[in-house]
């Protein structure tokens, strides 16, 4: 049908886009509903060697819950199963065998591909290629080869994650009292792990440092004690040894394999970080000075460091291993936060570090909804580069003009640092926002182009954001090859604007009659296209997408509106 | 863990706080751990060995602590487990090894029931040997009928232990299998464990099916019931292996409805095996959604124990049913939360001791039930004591007897309690003891107080007095005064532990007038004192003497001499 390539020229796209666009989009009508069963068969494969697996239990469950029991079969000799014929519906199709895991059909980033069954769909040759089971697992050993239990283990890796490509934070563990870790299920690709941990027998100052209160409340300080020999700590530590990442060994992960690594910790004498308040403040008191490590895409590393006060405006950390850290205090007022300041350092002996400069400015602002705000609802901030996350929730005012669509926010949990987030519009109790979308944004009384992404400066920054209900859209449709529905091939839906690529964008897998669902779409232009074996795409990096962007479908979503698209497989 | 639970174990310990803090534990007279040294003190320099409980071998890079002129000291021991500290002071200290993987004596009591360990530094004072145990392992494999492993099995360990004088069996931890089938519990102190697996299932029935296949829950070797299972005997440093062998059966689900639920909220279900002594042992789990339909399973054949839970406000619903699985689906199950009691406690005051030594004074408030009911005031009450009613599954209900600070204040009830079978412990400030408690005409320092579903209950009554009795325990070997475990056992009421540290008395206050029975133990680790039949064997060793109203006594006991702690 030609009415989207109208609409199409209306939004102002070039002439091939559209001409491209109109060529491609179209309207699928589906057809009524019936009472049939449809039969659903296929065989399963070792993803790796290709050959059959059998005893694979399978199940079939309907996408929409329901509490209904799934359907089960199992996989012969010739690793082929059959399920009794199932209503028209969508169904999750998964699999598991020992040494296999359970995995869902073409599972792979957090999508798969659901069983589509209905008139015109052909399920009874479904291929299932099972990843057999992959994982690291380890030891870790201090410097006696003696096991070290509980010790933190981060495990990264490097891949494209959210159309960025990067060393990215995977998952974190601990170890047993054996000394030993394991991360199962991973998928292949290239990982590091890291390890943070303190010697059990470690005597830190903080142990020995006291305050002296004299009558009155005036509070001494005690020198602070000689190190002692057991005033140790463990560097963070690399897969390799390694006590920088940049010389952190890779851990290469194929399909079905599970290799074990050893990382041994070696202790070194511990530094001490005194933190002085800024002038005129109280470090001991209406204060949170927390220090941490940044590891590889921004993710704090928690330090196994002891804190002490020593004095007004005096906190001694002590256990630290020389490294790079960063601090950050907070400082509040009657339980509301007043100010907040980062410093970030480099421990190479005992130091003193004054925390000085201005303070970051407090986030605050308004609400605007059209529509009652639900009772917990709250407001976050992304960063629009690392993706880190802040949230606050908004109070409901209660005067009656506001009529309960109007509320207030502050961030107070955690500091936040200067750089561009994405305002992420409420969600309600605590449920994702699904139908809630940004009508306007403005910074300080001044609006915001694209309505989502503001800035945060050193000084206060209030913000002033109105939200509609009902006004996300929803984009249906099928990618076919060579007029065939295509499963299983990754669909994409990539803003025009390059900032908001990494959390606007909006992904599916097709299901196995082609058909893909994008959900949540909030208004503004797009570019759909789908892109064969494309899960690694780096979405994010402008000049990776362009010529994806030149071959896609561009898509102007309206509020609410939706819509539906037909799309050709792109080649990787 | 529910809400409720996490309720009543702060309860617990609220309540061991407030015993001690009221005055009637006993304290030495010299000695008191951790005091900063005396300056005047001589100073020693002290040698000795951190050894393996269990092979006696010297254990390499021990931490051992200990108070010095400097403060608390650290060293670690050489390879052969040597130590040297310098500067300690004379006295007595309290030395601790630490060392991952083994417990001292003080962590393998949980509850301190054996005491600090305290040490007499002095002139010669010999080479001091410190005791580390190692922990004990159990491992093993969950394998299907096939000989597959299963993956992500439950396990729970439950250990039998003594807790203030009761054996019960207790949570002891618990983990999961790999990908393998392999699971390993570490950190085990020595004693009697039981284990218990659940598999679970997937849902998926197959054409022509009206079940699901999951695996029956068992307790080891592949018990049904607790009362079943083969306990597994741990002792310090034993690796044991524990194999299960499970197989798939027909399971079913369980659907109905939940009633009685408070607006707007659900309610959580969770089912065990009727034979299981411990909530530990749930396999399944659910919710109720806010209209009361739940959705359970599927259960393999077998009688259960259905909970039901719900909050409204500060008040946790509660019921409990019996639940038959058969070889059908559970349909339309209807289920009725129930409120928990709430007991009133009538307290009466008797004094004989005033400011001005006017003789008795009885006190009594107007209550909501039998107008006779104690004042509960926290602001401006003061408190006389607490009482606490034990549960057969560990569970405590507990409550702070105030005197009343006016007529208006909250009445004085036990809340929370379920049908089942409670065991009271009480407890005096120090200046007052309980004399009677009574509900309707159960003795309470006698009997256990046994509430059936469905019956009214009377109020308990509770007679406090001020005449209390003060006690000193020597403890003494072949005649030479020693340190000790005292145990005092009323004729009427819950026996007591105390302490006599390093060779000191022992002295208890606020006891009640009556007869007693006094028994003084090297250690007390793992004494069922709360057990008569477990106690029969020193009954001749105890020592038999009468507390007047207002006496000032003074006993010395000879010491009996146990195993090794830890070592039951």
């Amino acid at each position: 049908m030609k009415m989207r390539a109208l609409s199409l020229n209306n939004w102002g796209l070039p002439f091939v886009a559209a001409l491209r666009a109109a060529l491609s989009a179209t309207v699928v009508c589906w057809s009524l509903a019936s009472a049939q069963t449809f039969p659903v068969s296929g065989v399963v494969l070792n993803a790796v060697t290709q050959a059959p697996l059998s005893n694979v239990e399978l199940t079939l469950t309907q996408s929409v819950a329901n509490d209904e029991p799934g359907a089960a079969a199992a996989s012969d000799e010739q690793g082929r199963f059959r399920f009794e014929p199932v209503p028209r519906g969508k169904y999750y199709l998964s699999a598991k065998r020992t040494g296999y895991g359970a995995q869902l059909l073409n599972q792979r980033e957090g999508f798969s591909t659901l069983v589509v069954t209905g008139p015109n769909v052909d399920n009874t040759a479904i291929v299932f290629r099972l990843r057999p089971r992959s994982g690291i697992s380890g030891t870790i050993t201090d410097e006696d080869n003696e096991p070290v239990r509980n010790a933190q283990i981060w495990l990264f890796r490097k891949h494209v994650r959210s159309g960025v490509a990067g060393t990215h934070f995977q998952a974190n563990s601990n170890t047993a009292e054996t000394g030993n870790f394991r991360f199962a299920d991973l998928e292949p690709g290239t990982y590091y792990i890291a390890v943070t941990a303190a010697p059990w027998y470690a005597q830190q100052a903080g142990m020995q440092t006291r305050r002296r209160i004299r009558p009155g409340g005036s509070i001494d300080e005690i020198p602070d004690p000689p190190h002692s020999p057991l005033e140790v700590a463990y560097p963070l530590t690399w897969s390799g040894n390694a006590t920088d990442a940049a010389s952190a060994t890779p851990v290469v992960l194929g399909a079905g394999e599970n290799p074990k690594i050893a990382i041994s910790l070696q202790p070194v004498p511990a530094l001490r970080l005194k933190v002085l308040a800024p002038p005129g403040a109280d470090l001991n008191n209406g204060r949170n000075v927390q220090i941490m490590m940044e590891g590889p895409d921004g993710t704090s590393m928690g330090v196994n460091a002891m804190q002490s006060f020593t004095a007004p405006g005096s906190l001694l950390f002590s256990g630290l291993a020389p490294g790079h850290y960063r601090v950050q205090s907070m400082e509040f007022n009657q339980n509301v936060l007043n100010a907040t300041y980062f410093q970030n350092v480099d421990l190479t002996a005992d130091q003193t570090l004054a925390m000085q400069g201005q303070p970051q400015g407090i986030i605050s602002g308004t609400v605007v909804s059209d529509e009652p705000l639900a009772e917990g609802a709250s407001i976050s901030l992304r960063a629009v580069r690392g993706g880190q996350m802040f949230g606050a929730r908004i109070e409901p005012k209660t005067d009656a003009q506001a009529g309960g669509n109007q509320g207030t926010f502050r961030f107070e949990g955690e500091a936040i640092p200067r750089g561009r987030y994405e305002v992420l519009v409420p969600s309600q109790g605590g449920a994702s926002g699904s139908d809630v979308a940004i009508a306007s944004l403005a910074v300080n009384g001044a609006a915001v182009s694209g309505n989502h992404v503001a800035s945060v400066s050193g000084a206060d920054t209030q913000l002033t954001v109105r939200i509609v209900h009902g006004k996300l859209a929803q984009i249906e449709g099928f990618v076919t090859q060579d007029e065939h529905p295509t499963p299983g091939v990754p669909v994409f839906l990539v803003p025009d604007d390059a900032e908001l690529r990494e959390s606007l964008t909006r992904r599916d897998l097709t299901d196995s009659d082609g058909s893909f669902t994008l959900q949540s779409v909030p208004p503004g232009r797009y570019t759909a296209f789908a892109v064969e074996d494309g899960f690694d795409l780096e979405y994010a990096n402008p000049e990776i997408v362009k010529p994806y962007l030149a071959q896609g479908v561009a898509v102007t979503v309206a509020p609410g509106a939706s819509l539906q698209l037909k799309l050709p497989v792109l080649p990787h | 863990m529910s809400s409720a639970t996490l309720l009543l174990r702060f309860a617990g310990v609220f309540g061991l706080l407030g015993g001690a803090g009221m005055g009637q534990l006993f304290v030495p007279s010299t000695g008191v751990p951790n005091q900063p040294p005396d300056q005047t003190q001589h100073l020693r320099k002290v040698t000795g060995m951190v050894v393996n409980a269990a092979t006696g071998a010297g254990i390499g890079k021990a931490l051992v602590e200990s108070p010095t002129t400097a403060g608390q000291v650290s060293v670690l021991t050489g390879p052969d487990g040597h130590f040297e500290i310098d500067d300690v002071p004379d006295g007595a200290v309290n030395l601790v090894p630490r060392k991952p993987g083994y417990f001292n004596e003080q962590e393998l009591e949980q509850g301190g029931a054996a005491g600090p360990r305290m040490i007499q530094i002095g002139e010669s004072t010999p080479d001091i040997l410190l005791r580390l145990f190692p922990e004990g392992v159990i491992e093993g494999r969950v394998l299907d009928e096939a000989g597959e492993p299963v993956e992500g099995a439950s396990l729970q360990a439950l250990v039998s232990q003594v807790r203030e004088g009761r054996r019960r069996w207790e949570p002891a931890g618990g983990g999961s299998t790999d990908d393998t089938g392999a699971f390993r519990l570490a950190n085990l102190r020595p004693g009697q464990y039981v284990l218990f697996v659940n598999a679970g299932g997937s849902r998926g029935r197959k054409p022509g099916q009206n079940f699901d296949l999951v695996f029956a829950p068992a307790f080891y070797p592949g018990a049904y019931t607790q009362s079943e299972a083969v306990p597994i005997s741990i002792s310090a440093g034993q690796h044991a292996q524990a194999d299960f062998s499970l197989k798939r059966q027909p399971g079913y689900m369980v659907t109905g409805v939940v009633t009685n639920l408070p607006p707007g909220s659900g309610a959580s279900l969770f089912a065990k095996p009727a034979g299981a002594a411990n909530n530990a042992n749930m396999v399944a789990q659910t919710g109720a959604k806010p209209n009361g339909e739940f959705r359970l399973g599927p259960l393999p054949e077998g009688d259960y124990v259905l909970t039901l839970q719900a909050q409204n406000g500060q008040t946790a619903l509660w019921q409990e049913v019996p639940l038959v699985i058969g070889h059908a689906d559970v349909t339309n199950l209807q289920l009725a939360l129930e409120q928990p009691y709430e007991i009133p406690v009538q307290l009466t005051v008797v004094r004989t001791k005033t400011a001005g030594q006017s003789g008795d004074i009885e006190f009594v408030v107007d209550g909501p039930t039998s107008g006779r009911t104690a004042g509960r005031h926290m602001a401006q009450g003061t408190p006389l004591g607490n009482i606490s009613f034990h549960s057969e599954d560990g569970s405590m209900q507990f409550v702070t007897l105030y005197e009343p600070a006016d007529q208006q204040a909250e009445p004085l009830v036990v809340k929370g309690l379920r049908p089942g079978t409670y065991h009271m412990n009480s407890w005096g400030n120090g200046a007052f003891y309980v004399e009677s408690a009574r509900c309707g005409g159960t003795d309470l320092l006698d009997a256990p107080l046994v509430l059936r579903s469905g019956a009214s209950t009377p109020p308990i009554q509770i007679t406090m007095r001020d005449d209390v009795a003060n006690l000193t325990v020597n403890c003494a070997t072949d005649g030479k005064q020693q340190s000790c475990a005292v145990i005092l056992a009323p004729a009427h009421g819950e026996p007591r532990l105390f302490y006599a540290w390093a060779a000191s008395s022992a002295v208890a206050s606020g006891l009640a007038p009556g007869d007693y029975r006094a028994y003084a133990f090297d250690n007390a680790a793992g004494l069922e004192y709360g057990n008569p039949e477990a106690m029969r064997d020193y009954l001749s060793k105890g020592q038999a003497f009468t507390l007047e109203p207002n006496d000032q006594k003074t006993i010395s006991v000879e010491v009996i001499h146990r195993d090794a702690p830890g070592i039951e």
